[in-house]
């Protein structure tokens, strides 16, 4: 059921990155701009457990496992990898709105004409500078969360 | 004067014997006409006694119808009187006692006696002569020939209807005309001598032996004439009956035939029934090599070699018995004699000729030397070809096999010749083979067969084979043959099939190998990102208390990170250049060019470099690659020209045979003729990192680039030359993908 994203809750935010440098890189570089609710799972069977709630996050509340309002995922993940997250997320009637960012290292032609082909929001590809990702993770979240109207929060009941 | 006036002399009694055993009537007449003698002859021509007759008017011995006429002739004669024929050119006639008339021809001779003139009459019943006249008259006269029949003198006697027509004149006015005015005037000076000479010797003979004769007719026009010539005594002494026959046609068809067998490219001899040669052409002589006068009259026998001479009449007689046109000696191998006494090899073709002196035979005689030799030499040649060859007849019959071909089909020559080609098609081909083979014998030409299709033979055990057969029609006496040579491609279609799994194996390694590349070199950039990212953040993280050497520690982290990092872009990059889609679409490089310079846009400020070029063709090309091939020579030229001054470039192009071949020249510092080759290689430098940046790869993406073009790469220069870099778009590559291309 979908609702409207609550304005006086921290906008939340899921990181789907297997590698902990860019974890910590994301999580540094959202400092200092919109106050997000990061939460980061480390590959794509995780970040479907989370987004249906099971597995390790079965029978948590919305409290403990909010939806997000912006998905960062990374393309190239262990196991189930990116690609295969972004086209379950869109074949799943509860979740298929989810705004996905996809936030890789790819520049591969095929890898973006694929992403989009898949519905993703965004391809973004990281930059090596430190200060310019960070100056890009600032303003996706200020993009997405102060700019663009978003649909209605998702709770999976 | 009565008879018993006469006194006899003591001759008288031999007189008397004398003028009755002549043959003729004799009669003595005085000056009036009374008949005072008469022989025993006279008594059985008039059918009187001698007795009864002397004392009597001689005019009742002639028709009374002449008497009267006769007195008158007699007077006139009795004054001039002569030893001649009576009645000249006017027919006589005797007068029978029983009233009956009859030729006769009379003489008169005047005798002088002691009694006076009396005139002595012989006279000769011509009855019988008259009667055969007519018979020869007739006989001339129904001849198919012109006869004209000729006195001493050359006058003209008799002529039939035939020598009329022949000649133009009447027969009035041949009648009594030099036969002479019927010769050619050319020849008519010595045609009096010749008629002497005939006469000297009259026999009955050809005028004019091996001459050509003519005769010349009343116009004035001349004609072809033969004459054969025949002495006939007459009363006139020897006269010459010529029968004469315009051979104008004979010559014409003569001279057709003579032509036809001068023009015959064969030996031509024609023998008559004894053997004997009577025409030869040309051929002829050079064949047997004896002169046309040789050879004419000369027995065919000479010209058959000894050894078979002595058979060759029976061979001869066999022919005349049933002669039908037919190849002599069939079956058995010819030989014709030449006049050197040396052999050779011959046909002959026999034609029975009836001719007018018989039945002759026309043989026409072809030297097979040369032929032998080839068909000996072909057979040779066939049977040292490296190939299978097959020679077949117009059935489709094999009539001609090298060992090879045994070798190959696992039959025996003795079980090829005669077998049908067909056996050697595998049976699913096999019902379709006559009609290929007879639309190959109606447009015979030296191709390969089936084009384009996959030809197989089968072995006498059934088993099959891939073949590939050229066809040669060959033209024999016999028909169009077609020769065969035959391959055995099972090797080669293995060795084709192994090229082409080799192909694709070198394709699909390629293709792993850029795969590889690129996820090695995407797999590299993520941990360098972070190692540089972190690298960025430890300063921050410790700010003012970092040592100074840990500062320097980090720096040269920093720039080893950053080193690393270019190489696994370049190394990207030129992955990126082998494994991309290559999109094809017509190009003006010069666009190209244009977007390269923008890119580079900064370089050339910086550099003040100058740059000119040639007028650039459109081609079919990768855009996006040719773009990024002239960038990265611009900025090569540019890199290595700078240091000496002001980089001039100049992109040159011309058309050749194959393609297009574009350059990029610069004035810069130029590339040692070791380096020429190797400059192409990835992450090959030829110069210090302190000189000249950068990661070595930029030519390696250009040779990738032209290579998936299916173009090449080179460079021309020399040290402190400059260098132009040149690189050939091939014509080809507008339709036809480059291997790089293929799936």
């Amino acid at each position: 059921m979908m609702q409207p994203r609550d304005e006086n809750r921290r906008p939340v935010v899921l990181l789907v990155e297997d590698e902990p440098g860019d974890q910590e890189l994301t999580r540094r570089g959202l400092e200092g701009g919109v106050d997000v609710d990061l939460r980061v799972v480390d590959d794509g069977g995780k970040a479907m457990d989370y987004l249906m709630r099971r597995g390790s996050f079965a029978s948590s509340d919305e409290d403990s496992v909010p939806m997000p309002d912006l998905i960062l995922l990374d393309w190239n993940l262990p196991g189930q990898d990116g690609r295969e997250v972004l086209e379950t997320i869109r074949r799943t009637p509860s979740i298929e709105n989810l705004v996905v960012v996809v936030l890789t290292n790819s520049q591969h032609e095929s890898d973006v004409r694929h992403a989009y082909a898949l519905r993703c929001n965004s391809y973004v590809v990281k930059p090596v500078d430190v200060d310019a990702f960070g100056k890009l993770l600032r303003e996706l979240a200020t993009y997405w969360f102060d700019f663009v109207q978003l649909p209605p929060s998702v709770s999976v009941n | 004067m009565p008879a018993t006036d006469i006194k006899p002399t003591p001759h008288a009694a031999v007189f008397q014997r004398a003028f009755d055993s002549a043959s003729s009537g004799m009669l003595i007449v005085d000056d009036q006409g009374q008949i005072r003698y008469a022989n025993r002859q006279v008594k059985t021509m008039f059918g009187y006694p001698p007795e009864e007759l002397v004392g009597k008017a001689l005019e009742m011995l002639m028709p009374e119808r002449f008497r009267e006429g006769h007195v008158a002739h007699r007077l006139r004669y009795w004054e001039q009187a002569e030893s001649r024929p009576m009645g000249t050119g006017r027919d006589l006639f005797g007068f029978h006692r029983d009233g009956r008339e009859f030729p006769i021809e009379i003489s008169l001779d005047p005798v002088d006696t002691e009694d006076g003139r009396v005139v002595l009459a012989t006279i000769v019943d011509i009855t019988e002569r008259k009667r055969s006249d007519a018979v020869v008259r007739q006989v001339v006269e129904a001849a198919p020939n012109s006869m004209v029949l000729v006195d001493r003198d050359g006058r003209i006697t008799l002529v039939n209807r035939q020598a009329e027509l022949t000649f133009g004149y009447s027969r009035e006015e041949l009648l009594g005309m030099s036969v002479d005015q019927l010769v050619p005037e050319r020849f008519r000076v010595d045609h009096p001598a010749k008629r002497s000479q005939f006469h000297a010797d009259p026999k009955r003979r050809a005028m004019g032996a091996g001459r050509e004769l003519f005769g010349l007719r009343k116009d004035g026009t001349e004609f072809p004439i033969e004459i054969g010539l025949n002495p006939v005594e007459t009363d006139d002494g020897l006269c010459v009956l010529s029968s004469i026959v315009d051979i104008t046609e004979r010559k014409r068809s003569d001279a057709l035939v003579r032509q036809v067998v001068e023009a015959a490219p064969n030996a031509m001899v024609v023998a008559d029934p004894e053997g004997r040669i009577t025409l030869v052409n040309h051929q002829a002589e050079l064949t047997f090599g004896y002169a046309r006068e040789e050879l004419l009259g000369m027995s065919v026998d000479q010209l058959v070699p000894e050894r078979f001479r002595a058979g060759h009449p029976a061979k001869r007689a066999q022919f005349h018995a049933s002669p039908e046109r037919r190849a002599m000696g069939a079956g058995r191998d010819l030989f014709g004699l030449r006049k050197d006494g040396t052999e050779f090899p011959v046909e002959i073709g026999l034609n029975p000729v009836e001719t007018d002196d018989g039945l002759c035979v026309l043989s026409s005689i072809v030297d097979i030397t040369a032929r032998q030799r080839t068909e000996s030499l072909v057979r040779q040649a066939v049977e040292a070809a490296p190939n299978a060859m097959v020679m077949v007849d117009p059935s489709g019959r094999i009539t001609l096999v090298n060992w090879q071909a045994e070798a190959m089909f696992g039959y025996s020559r003795h079980e090829m010749l005669g077998m049908s080609i067909d056996r050697l098609v595998p049976e699913r081909y096999r019902r379709g083979h006559p009609t290929k083979r007879a639309v190959y014998h109606k447009e015979p030409s030296r191709r390969a067969m089936g084009a384009g299709r996959d030809l197989f033979a089968m072995r006498k055990d059934g088993t099959e084979f891939p073949v590939e057969i050229g066809l040669n029609p060959v033209e024999t006496d016999d028909g169009r043959f077609v020769l065969s040579a035959i391959v055995d491609i099972t090797e080669r279609k293995q060795d084709e099939q192994r090229l082409r799994d080799y192909a694709e194996e070198l394709r699909r390694r390629n293709r792993e190998l850029d795969e590889f590349t690129y996820v090695a070199s995407h797999d590299l950039q993520e941990p360098l990102r972070r190692l540089i990212s972190f690298a960025d953040l430890l300063p921050r993280d410790l700010g003012r208390d970092l040592p100074e050497r840990a500062q320097t520690d980090l720096d040269y982290i920093t720039q080893a990170a950053d080193r690393m990092r270019s190489l696994v872009r370049d190394l990207l990059s030129l992955a990126h250049t082998g494994n991309q889609e290559l999109k094809r679409a017509p190009v003006d490089l010069a666009r190209c060019v244009d977007a390269a310079r923008e890119t580079l846009g900064e370089l050339f400020d910086e550099s003040g470099t100058e740059m000119t070029s040639e007028s650039l063709p459109t081609l079919a090309v990768d855009k996006r690659l040719v773009t990024q091939l002239f960038q990265n020579l611009l900025a090569n030229a540019i890199k290595f020209s700078a240091q000496k001054g002001k980089p001039v470039i100049h992109v040159t192009a011309e058309q050749d045979a194959t393609g297009w071949i574009i350059g990029v020249r610069d004035n810069g510092i130029g590339i040692p003729p070791d380096g020429v080759q190797a400059i192409f290689k990835p992450f090959k430098r030829l110069h210090s990192r302190g000189e000249y940046a950068g990661s070595g790869i930029g030519l390696a993406i250009c040779r990738k680039a032209v290579e998936r073009h299916g173009g090449e790469i080179w460079v021309e220069s020399a040290v402190n030359e400059g260098a132009h870099f040149r690189f050939r778009l091939p014509e080809s590559a507008l339709e036809a993908n480059a291997i790089g291309d293929a799936p």
